[in-house]
């Protein structure tokens, strides 16, 4: 056979690409192992990563965050259900036209009516939806017709964008009928029908949850055939397996797990930033009487000193080696506006007890400081679910003893230790949080509005009207330079007022499987690329082969 | 009609124990810190109004006390609530384990039975032999170990390090299934059953070897030997049915161990039975299936114990009289 010459080179090109189409492979599995199931199929009702992974494979939103992950521009952002979107002249609403190839899993359209039930799910407060908060601005969304979503807000916003792109349309004609409150239970939510690159196919729950490739998807085939998510419930196990080969992906890695890594050569090791960060929260009411203050805590200047008295330098890398950074405030890295250029309270032990002298605590006999009749001697809460949280206290207890500080490690099992710190009986606790690109959710963790919150949010009754009203003019502002500035001016703030020690920034690690090719590593969610995720033909498993 | 009287004596007790399991759980998960809520809406974006419109929507505003009659009025019915975690009726998540559990349970204990029977016969029969005395060692050590350690000991060793047995889980992904998949299932039950099995054998030749060396100087063992007939047909059929009623009668109430063994073993596993639902119940507060589980549990228990005390009448002499 003969070529024209002009189509040479592209018969070379096909020549040297993979099997399956240009750009790569098609076939394959993936088998993610977990701690824990899904907690939900259905993207608004999801909490867990599981269910993220599982949930966020069979649906898509009306765009989605970019490489830059700047949820304050719009242009950061990438098509899926919506093509392309128009604001309003007064900036108030989002008109987003969407994909007329787009469909449901059972070959219905995607239409506008089903982005409004995806709002007004999340609207459902029955439904408990942790998305609520995220959606706070939108004030309703209209569909003037099949292709166009109108989303409407009160007010103007950096993050109105990102706001929309919170709501995950879902199928009026399955779910439209369903009562108030009612969509948990139901039919769907067990075996739900998305409009993502994969559909589900069975769900044995806290075992196993299987997708396979959604054919005529209208961004084209995701390249693995199957997902698989499996559930195993000790860790330690659930490693195990993946040692093993039995699963593809384990996140995340910790430091004893590296050495591992390295013994089993089906093994890579990839790492991107990590968006959780970790801080020892003093807790400003007194545990027995929250009306009343703490008698150690209130004091401003107290917690400064017991803060100085801390090296989070060697308590990070005792507790991580290299796999966190230092932590600098209530921000990660990788989110748009964080600033490590602010100032911190360094660590100098013997200014510390200069400090705590002056302040009235005087050492006692047992070198433990006391003021009057009380001891500088509190209660540290922690979850016995995280190894890494009770090894930070044992070596925390060791730092402020040398300052002459007491501090008890009170460690309970995990729903136990969020009912404490719902009542606020602690003293002070060992806590994370998981950001997300959006700096919006430090309002919700150290804000005086989150101090009612209970469980979770600012359990430590943290309230500083300067740090609010930073907060509010940062995330408020449309100009990046105002937002950039105001959220530096909170975060200087409350380091300066001590609410916290900020402890950690965890870099992201996990281990793959080598015959997996993959994009690069988004921390923030790693398994938005799996479509594009591929199998070296070369190293397939019998898992790999295609399905029945 | 003493047999009767008997039976229905054994169901009413039975029913007592039941009723002061179920009510002693119902009573502990509830005064547990923390709610289902914490799990399902945990999310911190959830407002706390929300979560509490949840608790009332699902009945858990109540007092205790009308919960608890609310739930036994159900429980009357064979309605065991409502699983929150799982958003499913608690008995479809109980059938669901079951199985899984049984298949896991029946074969350990009936392993662990007749090797715990055949190791103690041989310590007892010949306790002076060496390999007698260092049986009794092996199982006096394995008797200090705890199941979670001698799992985890499995797991890394034949499974992990030297590949011989998959790691967790019931089934190979995409493994066949029907008949064509039992293989692949005897290969991840070969660990989690042994693990079982090795715990309860180890009890049971230990009583057995002990009950078997008082046999074996009873008089009617002495006679059988002066009468010249073989030791292994004295053993087999003279002194080992005598020295067994003691056995079964710990078999069953050593069954409640094997039960609550099982939790962990699976938890290690990953093997998804009714210990992982139970487990994951406590963890997640879902008190229901918690509830649930715990009542399932013990009707296997008490059954297990009742049948076990049938076998023990039936092989004791003095039990037919």
């Amino acid at each position: 056979m003969r070529l024209p010459i002009r189509l040479l080179p592209f018969a070379l090109f096909l020549a040297c690409a993979p099997e399956g189409t240009p750009d790569g492979p098609v076939g394959g599995t993936i088998i993610i192992g977990a701690a824990a199931d899904a907690d939900a199929l259905v993207p608004s009702l999801v909490g867990s990563i599981p269910g993220r992974v599982a949930s966020e494979l069979m649906f898509e939103r009306l765009a989605d965050l970019g490489p830059t992950l700047d949820v304050a521009r719009d242009s950061a952002f990438e098509p899926r259900l919506a093509q392309h979107w128009a604001w309003s002249s007064d900036s108030l609403s989002i008109t987003f036209h969407l994909d007329p190839k787009a469909r449901w899993h059972d070959g219905q359209r995607v239409v506008a009516a089903d982005v409004r039930t995806g709002f007004a799910v999340i609207r459902d407060t029955l439904n408990g939806s942790p998305l609520v908060a995220n959606v706070r601005g939108i004030d309703s969304i209209s569909a003037p017709d099949e292709g166009t979503a109108v989303v409407h807000f009160s007010k103007r916003d950096a993050e109105q964008f990102y706001a929309a792109t919170q709501v995950f349309p879902l199928p009026t004609h399955l779910i439209g009928a369903l009562a108030p409150g009612a969509l948990r239970a139901s039919g769907f939510a067990k075996a739900p029908v998305g409009n993502g690159r994969y559909k589900f196919v069975a769900w044995e729950p806290r075992v196993r949850l299987e997708l396979r490739a959604f054919d005529d998807h209208y961004r084209g085939r995701a390249r693995l055939d199957r997902v698989v998510l499996s559930a195993t419930p000790d860790p330690r196990s659930g490693l195990a397996r993946f040692w093993a080969g039995e699963t593809d992906v384990w996140e995340p890695l910790t430091p004893p797990d590296l050495p591992e890594a390295a013994r089993h050569e089906q093994v890579r090791v990839v790492n991107g930033p990590g968006y959780d960060y970790g801080y020892l929260a003093f807790n400003f009411r007194d545990p027995k009487d929250p009306a009343k203050p703490n008698a150690i805590f209130a004091d401003r200047a107290v917690r400064r000193a017991i803060t100085m008295a801390v090296d989070r330098d060697a308590l990070r890398r005792a507790l991580f080696d290299t796999m966190a950074l230092a932590s600098y405030g209530p921000f990660t890295r990788p989110q748009p506006t964080s600033d490590t250029t602010i100032t911190q309270i360094p660590f100098d032990r013997a200014a510390a007890t200069a400090v705590l002298d002056s302040l009235g605590w005087k050492p006692g006999a047992d070198g433990i400081r006391r003021r009057g009749r009380t001891k500088l001697a509190f209660d540290l809460l922690v979850p016995t679910s995280s190894g890494i949280r009770m090894r930070a206290a044992v070596l925390l207890q060791e730092q402020l003893k040398q300052a002459g500080v007491e501090l008890t490690v009170r460690s309970m099992e995990f729903g136990a230790f969020r009912a404490e710190m719902a009542a606020g009986k602690f003293d002070a606790t060992i806590g994370g949080w998981r950001t997300t690109p959006s700096p919006s959710g430090v309002r919700g963790s150290w804000g005086s509005d989150a101090i009612s919150g209970g469980a979770g949010q600012n359990a430590g009754h943290y309230a500083s009207a300067d740090f609010d009203d930073a907060v509010q003019k940062g995330l408020g502002a449309l100009n990046p330079a105002t937002r950039r500035s105001g959220l530096r001016r909170a975060y200087q703030t409350i380091v300066d007022d001590a609410p916290a020690i900020w402890l950690y920034e965890i870099r992201n690690f996990a281990g793959v499987h080598k015959r997996l090719q993959m994009p690069a590593w988004r921390s923030d969610a790693w398994w938005l690329s799996i479509p594009e995720w591929t199998v070296d033909p070369a190293q397939k498993l019998p898992r790999d082969a295609a399905p029945e | 009609m003493r047999l009767l009287s008997k039976a229905l004596r054994r169901a009413a007790q039975g029913a007592l124990v039941l009723w002061f399991v179920v009510t002693a759980t119902f009573v502990l998960v509830r005064l547990a810190p923390g709610d289902p809520f914490s799990a399902v809406a945990g999310d911190e974006n959830v407002p706390p109004a929300v979560r509490e419109r949840l608790r009332a929507a699902y009945g858990l505003d109540a007092p205790l006390a009308t919960q608890y009659a609310r739930f036994v009025g159900n429980a009357l019915r064979g309605e065991l609530g409502w699983s929150i975690t799982q958003q499913e009726p608690v008995s479809r998540v109980l059938a669901r384990a079951l199985p899984n559990t049984l298949v896991l349970m029946v074969p350990a204990f009936v392993i662990g039975l007749l090797g715990g029977i055949a190791v103690g016969a041989w310590q007892g029969w010949e306790p002076a032999r060496a390999s007698s005395r260092a049986l009794d060692r092996l199982g006096l050590l394995m008797l200090s170990v705890p199941d979670f350690v001698v799992a985890i000991a499995l797991l890394m060793g034949p499974a992990l390090a030297l590949g011989l047995f998959p790691v967790g889980l019931m089934h190979t992904e995409f493994a066949p299934t029907g008949l064509r998949g039992i293989p692949d299932l005897l290969m991840h039950l070969a660990l989690p059953c042994f693990a079982l099995a090795i715990s309860l054998g180890t009890v049971i030749a230990r009583h057995q070897a002990a009950s078997l060396r008082e046999v074996r100087e009873a008089l009617f063992v002495r006679q059988a030997r002066a009468r010249g007939i073989p030791e292994r047909r004295i053993l087999l059929r003279h002194a080992l049915p005598q020295a067994l009623v003691p056995v079964i009668a710990i078999a069953g109430a050593v069954l409640p161990a094997i039960v609550g063994g099982s939790v962990m073993i699976e938890k290690v596993f990953a093997w998804p039975g009714m210990g992982r639902v139970i487990v994951d119940g406590v963890l997640a507060r879902d008190h229901h299936l918690v509830v649930g589980g715990v009542m399932l549990t013990t009707i296997a228990v008490l059954v297990g114990s009742a049948l076990a005390d049938a076998a023990q009448r039936a092989l004791d002499p003095r039990g037919r009289a």
